[in-house]
């Protein structure tokens, strides 16, 4: 590998150490590294410095994140049992809680990191709302982070539904009639979320298909807008 | 970033590396291992019957028809006749399809490739490289006793 290149980076460090490790995994980043650098890029953005106002409160947005990657790779894993029908869902949920090894493990995780990641999300716009870093020219950015809040109060309350129990259907039945309280267009918005009248197989099929399929799509979406843009526009100033 | 150890000496930052790469080794090993229990097939996890022996109604198979059920997690096929009662796997043993009773013809016929089986698993005809395995079956009362 082109050492000389990278004389400066060659202190011994935690990350060198990771960097060496991942490097271990053998010929192909080798190849790789010369042609795209990317033992550069990684430590650029391991190492890339954050003001010095920068406190723990500042980590509410990553930790954030870190528990929607938990929800992902657990989210994946439910998937692998659970089934989206009215008669095989609560069945399948309480299969993946008593007799799926770790199955209760995946289930409390996915739970418990659901209501953290609301939690957390709140705590970081409490963040930047007091130390005022949505302002411009960081105004759009705490735009897609409204977005980001809706689609994780969307994950939670479509969530809701899947395990098929009681509490899970009255919730539903109580949370889907609230916009029929609307003027005009609201018994359409309800029979439209419900795909249907009531609460059944359908509202069943439509709310796994926007938890799994849809809010997923559009946290991406969200989600890059909202770190590129912080990326490029760095951390907001010291109050 | 400083040097983290002078000399020989067991610095303080080499021991705080090694226990963070302790730990984050240990997370990770833990991860996979509970991933790869979560994910891998067992008898609890896919929820089927793999039991010695599996009981059917009489009345669910009529002289002269057939019906596939899962015998130690894998498919069989049960067929009644005048003779009696037969079962056995009914994965083809060319290519893996499941194989059908052809009260007609009398025999056991594979729907991909047209290989041919007798109700003993010998192989009549077409492209099958082994004989059908076969399990004991027999009539008790009202139930068909398999195995």
């Amino acid at each position: 590998m082109a050492d000389n290149e990278h004389k400066d980076l060659e202190k011994r460090t935690s990350f060198r150490e990771i960097i060496n490790l991942i490097s271990l995994t053998g010929f192909v980043y080798g190849p790789l590294d010369d042609r795209l650098s990317i033992r550069e890029a990684l430590e650029k953005n391991l190492k890339k410095p954050v003001p010095d106002h920068v406190n723990w409160l500042f980590c509410f947005g990553g930790v954030t994140f870190l528990l929607f990657i938990v929800q992902a790779f657990t989210g994946v894993l439910l998937l692998m049992y659970y089934q989206p029908t009215t008669a095989e869902a609560y069945k399948s949920v309480v299969h993946i809680t008593n007799n799926v090894p770790f199955g209760w493990l995946m289930r409390g995780i996915h739970h418990w990191a659901a209501n953290l990641m609301s939690v957390f999300c709140l705590l970081h716009m409490l963040r930047v709302f007091f130390y005022g870093a949505y302002k411009a020219p960081r105004d759009f950015n705490w735009v897609t982070g409204v977005m980001l809040l809706c689609v994780t109060l969307g994950f939670g309350f479509t969530g809701y539904l899947l395990p098929w129990n009681q509490i899970s259907y009255w919730a539903t039945t109580v949370g889907t009639e609230v916009p029929s309280a609307m003027p005009v267009a609201g018994d359409l918005i309800k029979m439209l979320i419900r795909g249907g009248s009531d609460i059944s197989q359908a509202t069943l099929t439509r709310f796994f298909a926007i938890h799994v399929l849809i809010l997923p799509a559009a946290i991406a979406v969200f989600l890059i807008s909202h770190f590129l843009m912080i990326r490029r526009q760095g951390i907001s100033e010291a109050l | 970033m400083e040097e983290s150890s002078k000399g020989d000496v067991f610095g303080r930052r080499t021991f705080l590396d090694y226990m963070i790469g302790f730990g984050v080794t240990s997370w990770a090993l833990l991860t996979v291992y509970v991933t790869g229990a979560y994910l891998w097939p067992s008898k609890k996890s896919i929820g089927t019957n793999t039991e010695d022996s599996v009981s059917i109604p009489l009345s669910d198979v009529p002289e002269g028809s057939s019906r596939k059920i899962r015998y130690k997690a894998n498919p069989a096929i049960v067929v009644r006749t005048k003779e009696g009662v037969f079962a056995l796997s009914a994965v083809c043993p060319h290519l893996g399809c499941l194989v059908n009773w052809h009260d007609g013809e009398k025999l056991i016929e594979c729907p991909c490739h047209a290989a041919k089986f007798d109700l003993r698993g010998n192989v009549l005809g077409g492209p099958a490289p082994k004989p059908l395995e076969t399990f004991k079956a027999e009539i008790k009362e009202n139930v068909i006793k398999i195995g």
